[in-house]
């Protein structure tokens, strides 16, 4: 579909200059310097000749059509050539020019009427305010980047034209190799979802990698990361994680950070790999590009000396990677080639003075075993070592790919010239055993995520029409908050149980209504001007028999007189008392970006302190409802802790998919939250103890 | 000739709003109506004239040629407070009754604008009752109930009008208070003799206020937007805390404004992505140009003030004390929420003399 941003036949670069120093000099000269096989036709009306090329006064002027036109001209004049670049067939376009929203009112109003100039021409833009693309298959370097990269299969897109510039710096010394380099600008049409999706579909492009700040479209992102996803890596970072860079990106671009939480959140849910450093995004990259995905989480570590060995092994904590267990024909076999002193079990040490062969007899027996899915081999410079030749032993031995293989060639000068083997082998090595450990975790990671089926999103049943009605009424009222009574209504319409309660205005009312419902029992305070009761000491739990409850009802309306003297008070609400469950909390807050998040953890009142909560982008799969719940850090207390029963995870479960589908079916929820759900034992179901629903009212 | 006075125990309880509900549904029934204000608590130039607010908005409601010193022929200011403590504030009484005599003549119904109490006036030596008498008013009076006030007040005020009392409308009650209120509170009030001649629920729009007026009275610029400065804020959120406590915050309080500092564009652009109506930033600090870009795009006037947050807060306090119903789309839902809630067949009975 963007086809001829990549690969055109033919390109117009308007602002084409000959003046050495200014972008429409560097890009023309990128352009024809790196031997693009398609025309190109620059336009420029002072210069007559540019490189040898005939330059066109006017885009009219070109004699034939083309397919991609790049504009390095002022803004004003954007939307007119644009519409000339159209009557010439151009239906894709660079704008490499800076000047617009970024630089306010009038400049956003000229990137609106460039944008509807494209819509009208039926044309795609690139940028405004980028650096440009280079294919580096199809030689297209339509960029001011100084240079271009080598030919490789990761495809790359950057929201930061500077940092584009210092990764293709940084990729002329590593080795590394790229297919496609995309710096996506002010993104007022493409954006990071449709490269996304253009290097998803593309067959060069192995690997995908990014730099982003935010997004418009977090929806469509997620959608497609999922896609992408089963069939490539795709490794992004994010950045504006910390609050002070978020105020720094939210000034930049001008696109929200958005919360850092729903990020990880949405990432992980599409599979996309979340790099937090450059360097983390690289050391990736490279390892996917290069290196086959392992069969398994099972990692073999080969190292020259037991501190390192050991320190990969302490790596690996906290990860899905585990310390591969050898078959004994592994065993033996390296007992017969290793000396005594080496250590077979993994880490495998073979010692200090391990030359190249002992390096290629370890990799052959380790490769080889079944029970292995990867291997990262260590090495620190000692006198025996054999730098050079273990390197190439490496190479030689793991010539056929079979496993991911990573190394580790510890420290600077005097491993230099290994490491310089290794890259040009494509073999990824990285500074310190850490780095190679949470690489091979990350592979393993993804290859799980590639074999887990994706699967329809959940729908629960329930009477949708009642909480239609009960939040059309609260529309209408314009209130803006749902709790209380209502909020309880809704629990009924959804099939999720509430305690039994009535509203007693006076206490004699308060008595019998106890009675009748049996003691223990909850008392609040009946007041829709009250929305935190707790706050002004508006509810006592735990009243058993009437004394306490006269107790109660007095203090209760003593604190409210207190802290709310204006508030109406129409007496006092008593519920049925639910005890010997377990607290949970089931809310949803919808993000900017990435819509309803459901959220799931431990309830009760220590919520923010504990901060026990997971969240997931609805609507959730059952797979989604089963990480919210196995990602509870205080599970055990839902599946037994210390003797007691097991809690009803299944009525959570229902909970879940209940919330799932009202905050899908209902845009007007902005926030909601059940604390606490009690949890009782297993077959015994859920109550909603207290709720409350913020809705959108206009 | 028929009169209403339409007042109340206490300030703010939404009596212009029920002179306008009340002046348009007497034009709709063919009535030449008129608004009187005898004593004015809202002073405000017009031109050189001090005068009242009401007053001026009365007479362009109902296109009234009469003089705003006719429609309102005292205005209480500073200095006829002090003549009057001096004793020289002239004949006050007389200054009323000719300009009541002025603003009646030719007209069927009279709306007389009552002040912040019943007991007005009597500084001035003409309280309010007397006129009332005069002009043989019914009262209505406007009144907000809290569980703090009670109804001691407004009982007492049926004692003393007796013969001219009308009843009362129940204003700004909270919608899920309205069951509560006809159950109990109204079969309270008609045994003890107070006709409840409605309940008017409360509605956050009709206590908005105007991008416009705010940036007037704020002293502000607006520098993004400004065709929207005739929008309604409902809600005021300070933004001085972390992203993600100001992401709950702005999603769950809605047509906002929200007030924070020029260098805070994380908080600018996070108030732009939920219900925001204007944002204002204090200190005169000018946000990134792209924000300004995005709020001129989103239609969101942006008010860059010279004060510091605590001084825009106070200023803010002291003008959503005194909402007003100026703006169209706040008349509109006023006069919907009136019809909805006042029993309208019991005040067009008082122009017929066939109430009980």
């Amino acid at each position: 579909m963007l086809d001829n941003f990549f690969a055109p036949k033919a390109v117009a670069v308007i602002g084409a200059s000959r003046v050495p120093g200014k972008v429409g000099f560097d890009l023309f000269r990128n352009l024809v310097q790196y031997n693009f096989r398609g025309r190109i036709y620059p336009v420029n009306p002072k210069a007559g000749e540019l490189f040898g090329l005939k330059c066109y006064p006017a885009i009219k002027d070109i004699p034939d059509r083309f397919n991609l036109a790049v504009l390095m001209i002022p803004p004003k004049l954007i939307p007119d050539a644009l519409r000339d670049c159209c009557e010439r067939g151009a239906d894709s376009a660079i704008i490499i020019s800076a000047g617009f929203k970024e630089t306010g009112i009038e400049g956003a109003a000229i990137e609106r009427e460039m944008l509807k100039t494209a819509g009208e021409c039926g044309m795609r833009l690139l940028g405004p305010n980028c650096l440009g693309i280079i294919d580096t298959h199809s030689r297209l370097n339509a960029s001011f980047a100084a240079g271009m990269p080598a030919q490789g299969s990761i495809g790359f897109m950057s929201q930061s034209g500077a940092l584009c510039t210092a990764i293709l710096d940084w990729s002329y010394g590593s080795g590394v190799g790229f297919s496609k380099f995309i710096s996506v600008g002010n993104k007022a049409d493409l954006d990071e979802v449709d490269i996304l999706e253009m290097l998803g579909s593309d067959d060069a492009t192995k690997v995908i990698i990014g730099y982003i700040e935010g997004t418009n479209r977090g929806r469509a992102l997620l959608k497609t990361g999922l896609r992408v996803t089963k069939n490539k890596p795709v490794i992004l970072i994010k950045s504006g994680s910390s609050e002070a860079g978020a105020r720094a990106a939210s000034s930049h671009t001008g696109s929200m950070a958005g919360s850092d939480a729903a990020f990880d959140t949405a990432f992980r849910q599409a599979g996309i790999i979340r790099a937090r450093t450059v360097e983390e995004l690289f050391d990736y990259a490279v390892a996917f590009s290069t290196q086959p995905l392992p069969n398994g989480n099972r990692i073999a570590i080969l190292t020259n000396a037991g501190g390192p060995g050991i320190m990969a092994t302490d790596a690996l904590q906290g990860t899905n990677a585990r310390m591969a267990s050898f078959a004994a024909e592994t065993i033996n076999m390296l007992k017969e080639k290793l000396p005594p002193t080496a250590a077979l079990y993994n880490p495998v040490d073979i010692i200090g003075d391990a030359r190249a062969d002992r390096y290629e007899n370890a990799i052959a027996g380790l490769l080889t075993d079944p029970g292995v899915d990867g291997l990262i081999i260590l090495l620190t410079p000692q006198g025996m070592t054999q730098i050079e030749e273990t390197a190439k032993s490496i190479v030689y031995s793991t010539i056929e790919k079979t496993k991911p293989v990573l190394t580790a060639f510890m420290g600077e000068d005097m491993v230099e010239s290994g490491i310089h083997i290794l890259k040009k082998n494509s073999i990824p090595n990285y500074s310190f055993p850490e780095r190679a450990v949470a690489v091979f975790s990350r592979m393993a990671d993804y290859v799980a995520w590639r074999a887990t089926e994706t699967v329809e999103p959940v729908k629960a049943e329930y009477n949708k029409e009642n909480v239609g009605r009960i939040i059309a009424d609260f529309k209408k009222m314009r209130k803006t908050s749902i709790a209380g009574e209502s909020a309880l209504r809704i629990f009924n319409a959804l099939g999720i149980r509430v305690p039994v309660y009535r509203i007693a205005n006076d206490i004699e009312e308060a008595k019998e209504t106890a009675a009748e419902l049996t003691y223990p029992v909850v008392m609040k305070v009946s007041s829709p001007d009250i929305s935190h009761k707790s706050d002004v000491g508006g509810v006592v739990a735990g009243i058993c028999d009437e004394d306490a409850l006269v107790r109660a009802y007095n203090q209760i309306l003593v604190n409210c007189r207190r802290f709310v003297p204006q508030a109406v008070i129409q007496g006092v609400e008593i519920h049925q008392m639910v005890t010997g469950g377990k607290e949970v909390i089931v809310g949803m807050i919808r993000d900017s970006q990435f819509g309803p998040m459901v959220m799931f953890g431990l309830g009760g009142i220590y919520v923010e302190v504990l901060k026990d909560v997971n969240f997931r982008v609805a609507p959730l799969r059952e797979s989604d409802i089963d990480c919210l719940i196995n990602e509870m850090r205080s599970i055990k207390l839902l599946t037994g802790a210390r003797g007691e029963k097991r809690k009803d995870l299944n009525a959570v479960k229902q909970t879940l998919r209940l919330i799932s589908t009202l905050v899908m079916d209902f845009e007007e929820i902005i926030e909601m939250d059940i604390n606490p759900l009690m949890v009782l034992e297993e077959g015994q179901g859920v109550y909603a103890i207290d709720a409350r629903f913020s809705i959108k009212v206009d | 000739m028929k009169a209403f006075y339409i007042g109340s125990t206490s300030e703010y309880t939404g009596k212009s709003l029920v002179c306008i509900c009340l002046a348009k549904m007497l034009k709709e029934e063919g009535k030449k109506v008129g608004y009187f204000k005898p004593f004015g608590t809202l002073p405000v130039m017009s031109g050189s004239v001090v005068t009242d607010e009401d007053a001026l908005f009365m007479r362009e409601y109902l296109e009234m040629e009469e003089s705003p010193e006719d429609i309102c022929p005292i205005v209480l200011t500073h200095d006829l407070k002090i003549q009057a403590y001096r004793g020289k504030a002239g004949d006050v009484k007389k200054k009323i009754q000719e300009a009541y005599k002025r603003v009646s003549k030719g007209r069927d119904v009279i709306l007389i604008g009552g002040g912040h109490t019943i007991d007005e006036g009597r500084t001035l030596g003409v309280p309010v009752s007397e006129i009332i008498m005069e002009t043989k008013s019914k009262v209505i009076l406007v009144e907000r109930y809290d569980e703090y006030h009670g109804f001691d007040t407004l009982l007492a005020a049926g004692d003393r009008f007796k013969g001219n009392f009308g009843g009362v409308i129940l204003n700004k009650v909270e919608p899920e208070n309205i069951d509560f209120f006809r159950n109990m509170i109204v079969p309270f009030l008609e045994r003890e003799g107070v006709k409840v001649l409605g309940i008017m629920p409360r509605d956050p729009l009709l206590l908005s206020v105007s991008v416009r007026d705010l940036a007037q009275h704020l002293g502000g610029d607006i520098i993004t937007a400004s065709e929207h400065q005739g929008d309604l804020i409902q809600n005021f959120v300070v933004g001085a805390m972390a992203i993600d406590a100001a992401m709950s915050r702005f999603r769950r309080v809605q047509n906002k404004a929200v007030i924070t500092g020029g260098d805070r564009s994380d908080l600018q652009l996070a108030a732009l992505e939920t219900s925001t109506r204007c944002l204002i930033l204090t200190g005169s600090m000018y946000p990134p140009l792209i924000i300004q870009a995005k709020a001129d795009e989103m239609g969101i006037p942006i008010i860059v003030v010279k004060d510091d947050t605590l001084s825009v807060v106070e200023k803010i306090d002291s003008l959503l004390g005194r909402p007003h119903i100026k703006e169209a789309e706040k008349i509109k839902r006023g006069h919907e929420i009136f019809y909805e809630g006042v029993d309208i067949e019991k005040i067009k009975q008082f122009l017929t003399g066939n109430q009980r």
